[in-house]
């Protein structure tokens, strides 16, 4: 096996492992805060840092990220700047539109939809342009 | 929209292949020496991507050529061309 690809394969070994672990942590802490929320006095000064906790493991997924994106090379940075900027302007131009479509009566959308938003135009535009660089010849 | 029109217009032409071959190295052994993965090397080599400079002179560096052995632009093809003229 040649020493490349097993490089390659061990950036992304150790990406998926650290962002799958801070994302478990992330369901975890997500329940509990949930759960507890519903079972504590409403008065209770810790709800907000209770609310806020699922943010910690996230915080380990965005280091996670972060780390691989120090790792890959030029040509797979370049993929995710591209899916960045689909990501972005994407995420820009449905959410503005669904602010105005909420002054003509659509429902209120929490804000964490956002980021779920701007994971599934990322997610298709690393496709898009995984595809453009990586594809065998037309 | 440029992000979804057709893979990158092909500006550089380049030689990667061939040497490769000449050297009876695959792409993932090449993408070893130059520190990127096979996939880039792919990319470099079908002209779907045209690499950094610093990639460029390490590509030339491995091959002890000058870079315009490796990579030509179409523009200088065609100065070419009109010298020949």
């Amino acid at each position: 096996m040649n020493q490349s690809v097993s490089k390659d394969q061990s950036v992304t070994k150790t990406y998926l492992r650290e962002f799958l672990t801070a994302m478990i942590g992330y369901a975890v802490a997500l329940l509990v805060s949930v759960f507890l929320l519903q079972h504590i006095p409403s008065s209770a000064w810790w709800r907000i840092p209770l609310a806020l906790a699922p943010i910690i493991p996230i915080f380990f997924a965005l280091r996670a990220f972060l780390r691989y994106f120090q790792r890959i090379d030029e040509l797979q940075r370049r993929i995710q700047l591209e899916a960045f900027a689909l990501s972005f302007g994407g995420t820009c131009v449905v959410t503005f539109s669904y602010g105005l479509l909420e002054y003509a009566g659509f429902p209120i959308l929490n804000w964490t939809w956002v980021p779920a938003l701007m994971m599934t135009f990322w997610g298709i535009g690393s496709g898009i342009a995984s595809w453009r660089y990586l594809a065998r010849q037309r | 929209m440029a992000i979804f029109s057709a893979p990158t217009v092909r500006v550089m032409k380049n030689r990667l292949k061939v040497l490769r071959a000449e050297h009876n190295w695959s792409q993932a052994e090449l993408a070893d020496y130059l520190g990127v993965s096979r996939q880039t090397v792919n990319a470099i080599e079908t002209g779907r991507y045209d690499p950094s400079l610093p990639l460029a002179f390490k590509i030339a560096r491995l091959f002890q050529l000058p870079i315009e052995a490796i990579f030509q632009d179409d523009l200088a093809e065609e100065s070419e061309v009109q010298k020949k003229d």
